[in-house]
């Protein structure tokens, strides 16, 4: 008994493990089990690791209770009530019938242990994604695009070139800043209010205090109301022009 | 085609694929043939090449009877594991591979069916075997509130290097092996 005070909780993975060492511990017969001497054993040992992890003596716990409960009917006087005559029977059967299939688990638990560490001497890689496919430009989820990509940097140098004059011309800094979702909002707002469906992109930055950040914003936002189909923007002539598609709040 | 073309294809295709395997569908579809036969014959040849080429540091695991994995030969292995990339923790505990072995063996099972072998609660050890797709879900039980049933996987297969489960080792059943198993060697 001595050798139980060195044993670990955490050595088991559950309550029918530890029984099982403890019966094998005293080699006898599962058949001929006392269960009283079990009973006694276990809750010994759970009694000298309850100040463990709640967590995992708990489920021993449950084990230990229902031991009790067994090793109460044994001590109890045989004659109480006739129907009951087998109960305790029936229930060292039931215990001794998992010990049984808990056991026979527990013998191949090597065999998947052995498979498993010569398993993870293979390595292998993951599946290779082949990207040959092109999809074509009329197959993209997108709108057809027909503004000239160009022709939209043209305009964002001009904006760059007047904001820099104005800067030059002023002479102040401009601390302001304002998210692309704000400028959105207030390009909304002016469409709706001025009561127009298109504005060109050059006189919409006109709109705006000049500052580097304040331009970026307002092509992000621009960008982001397309990509949200309030807006569409189309190339006319030399202009790039935003055209309200729906309202939103 | 030769023998060899296909063989050449074969082993690239098993590359391709890498850890999800390759099966004797992809195969038939790859090659354009119904010929299984053929297809055994390639198979077998690349894995004898494999294990007679000294100086190639592949082989080719078959698991799930059809299933096949390019796969680094096992006796290397110690020479990967100073690698940073190849992680040891991915081993199973013990108490997960008696909740496997349960379900292996007695699946389709209920999670609760396992509980009552193991004595524990095995909620969380479900849901991470889930997770790493060693166990599915197989219906549902008859049992009132009718439970979900569980089954091994074929990456269970994959994971342990099993053809099917007819390859497990037989469990001791009759009464007569249990009486003396109790006892200590």
């Amino acid at each position: 008994m001595e050798r139980w005070n060195q044993v670990e909780l955490s050595n088991f993975s559950g309550p029918m493990d530890l029984l099982l060492h403890m019966i094998k511990d005293k080699e006898i017969n599962i058949m001929d089990v006392n269960l009283l001497d079990l009973s006694n054993q276990y809750l010994e040992y759970i009694k000298k690791v309850l100040e463990l992890d709640i967590e995992i003596a708990s489920e021993y716990l449950v084990m230990a209770a229902y031991l009790v409960e067994i090793k109460t009917k044994l001590l109890i006087p045989k004659e109480v009530v006739e129907v009951d005559s087998n109960y305790e029977e029936e229930q060292r059967e039931e215990l001794l019938a998992k010990l049984l299939e808990y056991h026979k688990i527990k013998e191949v638990t090597d065999f998947f242990k052995d498979k498993q560490t010569e398993g993870l001497k293979a390595f292998s890689k993951p599946k290779t994604l082949i990207k040959i496919t092109k999809i074509d430009d009329d197959k993209l989820p997108l709108a057809p695009n027909n503004v000239d990509m160009d022709k939209f940097a043209q305009i964002f140098l001009r904006a760059i070139e007047k904001s820099k004059s104005k800067v030059m011309e002023t002479n102040t800094l401009t601390t302001t800043e304002v998210s692309p979702e704000e400028i959105a909002q207030e390009i909304k707002d002016y469409l709706i209010k001025n009561n127009i469906s298109s504005i060109k992109l050059e006189d919409l930055i006109e709109e705006k205090e000049f500052s580097l950040r304040m331009l970026v914003a307002t092509f992000l936002a621009v960008l982001d109301l397309a990509s949200k189909n309030i807006i569409s923007i189309y190339q006319n002539a030399d202009d790039v022009i935003i055209n309200l598609i729906r309202e939103e709040k | 085609m030769d023998f060899n073309k296909k063989m050449a294809i074969v082993e690239g295709l098993l590359f391709v694929n890498g850890d999800e395997g390759t099966s004797m569908d992809d195969l038939k579809f790859i090659l354009e043939t119904d010929d299984e036969t053929l297809i055994e014959q390639i198979i077998n040849s690349l894995i004898e090449k494999f294990q007679n080429d000294e100086q190639s540091g592949l082989d080719i695991q078959r698991f799930a009877k059809t299933k096949f994995r390019m796969i680094t030969k096992v006796e290397n292995a110690e020479h990967y594991k100073k690698l940073t990339n190849v992680k040891t923790e991915a081993k199973l505990s013990t108490a997960s591979i008696e909740t496997l072995s349960i379900v292996a063996y007695r699946g389709p099972i209920t999670r609760q069916g396992v509980e009552q072998i193991r004595g524990v609660n095995c909620e969380s050890i479900f849901y991470k075997l889930k997770l790493r797709n060693l166990i599915t879900e197989a219906g549902k039980s008859e049992e009132l509130g009718k439970p979900t049933l569980y089954k091994v996987t074929e990456d269970f297969l994959k994971y342990f290097n099993l053809n099917s489960l007819d390859d497990l080792p037989k469990l001791k059943e009759s009464i007569s092996e249990e009486s003396d198993i109790f006892k200590r060697d």
